[in-house]
């Protein structure tokens, strides 16, 4: 097992100086013999995760690009191949990227410069050595950003699915450390000679700030990356400029992967009606006109077409799921938390099979009692269109009795 | 019967499997593991090793006294 990793890390230190001669400014042709020997029986995954590594440790995205004019060279495949991120979190700009991105950040800051500045201290504590670990702590109490993001834009998701202990724990440990960084920094401006003392404080401080690190990325991350749906770590995404972020910047948005449904739908035939009218056996409609009945239908539709992708939903006064444009061309299994996805894949499976034609489900909602249909949607010839979802609100229906034959004032 | 713990699983499912673990590992320093809440939700990504290093408690030691009490482990 040892030789692998080991056989990785080599690997990696060839890519860095192969990066490190490509910045000094040799050319492609001049690198590329070195890199083809370097990946030799390697597939385009691991490269990605190396460069991924090397990211993770700080070198700037900008650098590695730099590597694709080799890649293009010796692969024969498209730059994309090796790119293409596995998985959503391994995509700058995702939440669960820029934590980790934060918490590099901020271990390096511990490593780097207060632990070096410690030591300098130790030694001696006069006022240039002070001054450097001022401006230290000062930097480490950026960290109030990543936890600021991490609880109110992270916490209330899971909170929503019913994970409440391990946020509330959290959230109190996170108050401590900062109420530390903050005491430590009023020790500084006011420091009496207490060498001792600070030492100890500002080490306890940045051992918790560790742990907290090590809780996230092993206990935290991995639990909502289960737990989350793509729309909800959109959300988290927006939101999350406005607080803003611990010790890096962050530019790249996060695009989850969505198909031009129009177009799409153009590459498969169908042809864009645009001001015309549409003809139905039992009559003719405007596209207007038909954009208005299915909003005034009261009812809540969605239709993800056979491919699964989201094509459509009708925008009712009262939505009861709120759905954002942004759906539109998404794959339906991104917008549901990966925990409950195979049960949406069954679902959409029986469907399409014609093994059921519809699959019902009634819930209660606060005070509504909201009863969701999905229905199998054929054409003429029984093939598969795709999937209607219907959702309702049958709370006022069911309470309905007797009669009324009165036109209401 | 020889009782297998499979370091590679989850705190959740080796409790799941074996209860009688949880109060070895309570007394281990594992003190969240009796909160069933915790063990339902952090307990379903945490392995032993990885809780081990998080409370600072020596996997050896773990291990050691998992093997005293009869357990045979698989990493």
């Amino acid at each position: 097992m040892s030789e692998i990793i080991n056989n990785r890390e080599y690997r990696q230190k060839i890519l860095k100086e192969l990066i490190g001669e490509l910045h000094k400014g040799k050319t492609v042709d001049e690198v590329k013999p070195r890199f083809e020997k370097l990946i030799e029986g390697i597939d385009a995954t691991e490269i990605a995760q190396m460069e991924q590594a090397l990211i993770m440790e700080g070198m700037p995205v900008e650098e590695i690009q730099r590597l694709c004019d080799v890649h293009a060279a010796v692969f024969k495949g498209s730059i994309e191949e090796i790119h293409r991120p596995t998985k959503p979190e391994d995509t700058p700009g995702h939440p669960v990227h820029t934590f980790k991105l934060e918490n590099t950040a901020i271990e390096r800051l511990i490593k780097e410069r207060i632990q070096v500045h410690l030591q300098e201290f130790k030694a001696d504590d006069n006022p240039e050595n002070l001054a450097k670990l001022t401006e230290d702590i000062n930097a480490l109490w950026q960290i109030d950003k990543h936890y600021l993001r991490k609880e109110n834009l992270l916490f209330p998701f899971m909170e929503k699915y019913g994970i409440t202990a391990p946020p509330k724990v959290m959230w109190g440990v996170d108050d401590e450390i900062r109420e530390d960084i903050k005491a430590i920094k009023n020790m500084l401006k006011h420091y009496n000679g207490e060498k001792d003392v600070l030492l100890e404080r500002i080490n306890n401080t940045i051992n918790r700030v560790t742990e907290m690190i090590f809780k996230e990325e092993n206990i935290l991350f991995p639990m909502v990356l289960e737990t989350l749906s793509e729309d909800e770590w959109l959300k988290i995404e927006e939101e999350s400029g406005e607080i803003g972020y611990t010790l890096i910047d962050v530019k790249t948005k996060w695009k989850p992967v969505r198909v031009n449904v129009e177009e799409k739908a153009e590459e498969e035939g169908e042809k864009p009606s645009n001001d015309g009218y549409i003809k139905f056996e039992t009559g003719v409609l405007t596209p207007e006109e038909i954009n208005g009945i299915f909003n005034t239908i009261p009812l809540d539709i969605t239709f993800v077409d056979k491919d699964g992708f989201v094509k459509y939903f009708s925008q009712g006064k009262e939505r009861i799921f709120p759905r954002t444009k942004a759906a539109i061309g998404r794959e339906v299994k991104n917008c549901h938390p990966p925990a409950s996805v195979h049960i949406v894949e069954k679902i959409v499976e029986d469907l399409k099979s014609g093994k059921k034609e519809n699959e019902d489900f009634w819930i209660k909602m606060g005070d509504k009692y909201v009863y969701i249909r999905y229905f199998a949607v054929r054409d003429e010839k029984g093939e598969f269109l795709g999937i209607m979802e219907v959702t309702q609100n049958i709370k006022p229906i069911q309470e309905i009795t007797g009669e009324k034959r009165l036109v209401s004032d | 019967m020889i009782k297998i713990l499979d370091f590679s699983k989850t705190i959740y499912e080796l409790s799941k499997e074996t209860p009688e673990i949880i109060e070895i590992m309570k007394s281990l320093g594992f003190d969240a593991i009796t909160d069933p809440v915790m063990l339902n939700t952090a307990g379903r990504v945490m392995t032993i090793p990885k809780g081990a290093a998080m409370k600072g408690i020596a996997l050896d030691q773990i291990k050691k006294e998992l093997i005293n009490q009869g357990y045979v482990i698989k990493e």
